[in-house]
């Protein structure tokens, strides 16, 4: 390095460290292919770059969802047949789930889980971005409610629809 | 039953997230007492704790090196960004204190020459008899301005307005002169 980065770089730096991995998640949940959300996740993380000078540093998290989201959602409609987008990418989820759970732990949970993240795949948006953030990403009703420029009560109601969605859907194996 | 059953839709999802209010809760509480609901509510609770327990999977270390690299290529391309970098880095040791010094002395010699009495204007008899002979010139002036237009005002009026006024100032200037002149 020639010189000494300067405090924008810096602070570019700290922001993709900081966020790389949850934009990531969020666009491997919507568009559920790992290689269209690390391209994704890349143009985010450049669009931020050369707007670096409009976005706060405490807005960046929620700039970086909605522009996500934005960019998952101009993807999705690129794609010819959007009901494929069904099929999870089965062995990105493998790489990425390590050592969660042990091999024996049930078969029953494998299926369930394999039948939940299809079932997420159908729901619509907004809900489907909502419970990605909230449930899978652990983030607070405010912080959503920025993301998505939506009422507090509004993420909440949407939250609960797309859950009972879910529970609707899945009722069969969750009885069996 | 069907709006009892949209009761407890409505309801089922807050109570598991524990977002009902104490009477709400109460209320709801006690219809699962009674067995209604209560699949519903561990259906809930098995979808959440399954979104919860997703994996949360990692971006590989190459997209953001990529990211990292062309900012900071761009970052120190041209000449105003490598100034920027330099100030960047001298500000806080050397720029920094050396401008707050600056400030320092620049308030302390406003605040001492402010503060000094200001000094008494002499006028000398050279620029005394300038701005008599000034004087005279622009009467003169005046004096051939108004014969012009003496001719087609009447002298009655010329002698209170004009003459008269302009007599008295010449007078005035004339005094002043001679007592300068004197002391």
């Amino acid at each position: 390095m020639g010189i000494l980065p300067n405090s924008e770089y810096r602070r570019f730096e700290r922001l993709v460290h900081a966020y790389q991995h949850r934009i990531f998640g969020f666009a491997f949940y919507l568009l559920t292919d790992r290689e269209e959300a690390e391209d994704v996740t890349q143009e985010v993380l450049l669009r931020l770059w050369d707007h670096r000078s409009d976005v706060e540093e405490e807005r960046a998290l929620a700039w970086l969802l909605r522009v996500t989201r934005n960019a998952c959602i101009d993807e999705m409609r690129k794609r010819a047949h959007f009901r494929k987008l069904v099929e999870v990418d089965s062995d990105a989820l493998e790489r990425v789930s390590g050592d969660s759970l042990p091999p024996d732990a049930c078969a029953e949970q494998a299926d369930f889980q394999e039948r939940l993240e299809d079932t997420l795949c159908r729901l619509q948006e907004p809900h489907r971005s909502i419970v990605i953030l909230r449930e899978i990403q652990d983030m607070k009703y405010e912080e959503i409610a920025e993301a998505l420029d939506l009422p507090l009560n509004t993420v909440k109601v949407y939250l609960h629809r797309g859950r009972k969605f879910l529970r609707e859907q899945l009722s069969e194996v969750l009885t069996a | 039953m069907k709006p009892f059953q949209d009761w407890i839709d409505d309801r089922i999802e807050a109570y598991v997230d524990g977002e009902l209010s104490p009477e709400d809760r109460e209320d709801f509480e006690r219809v699962l007492a009674v067995g209604v609901g209560e699949r519903d509510v561990l259906m809930s609770r098995r979808v959440r704790d399954g979104l919860r327990s997703l994996p949360r999977p990692m971006l590989g270390a190459g997209v953001s090196r990529h990211v990292l690299e062309h900012a900071r290529a761009e970052a120190q391309s041209g000449p105003v960004a490598w100034l920027r970098g330099v100030a960047d880095a001298l500000w806080a040791p050397v720029l920094r204190p050396v401008l707050s010094m600056a400030l320092l002395v620049l308030v302390v010699t406003s605040a001492v020459l402010i503060g000094r009495p200001a000094r008494q204007g002499v006028t000398s008899p050279a620029e005394v008899q300038r701005a008599l002979a000034e004087a005279k010139w622009a009467l003169a002036y005046v004096s051939h301005v108004g014969s012009e237009t003496g001719s087609s005002v009447r002298t009655e009026v010329l002698q209170p307005h004009v003459v008269r006024p302009m007599r008295q100032a010449l007078d005035i200037v004339l005094d002043e002169h001679h007592k300068t002149v004197i002391r």
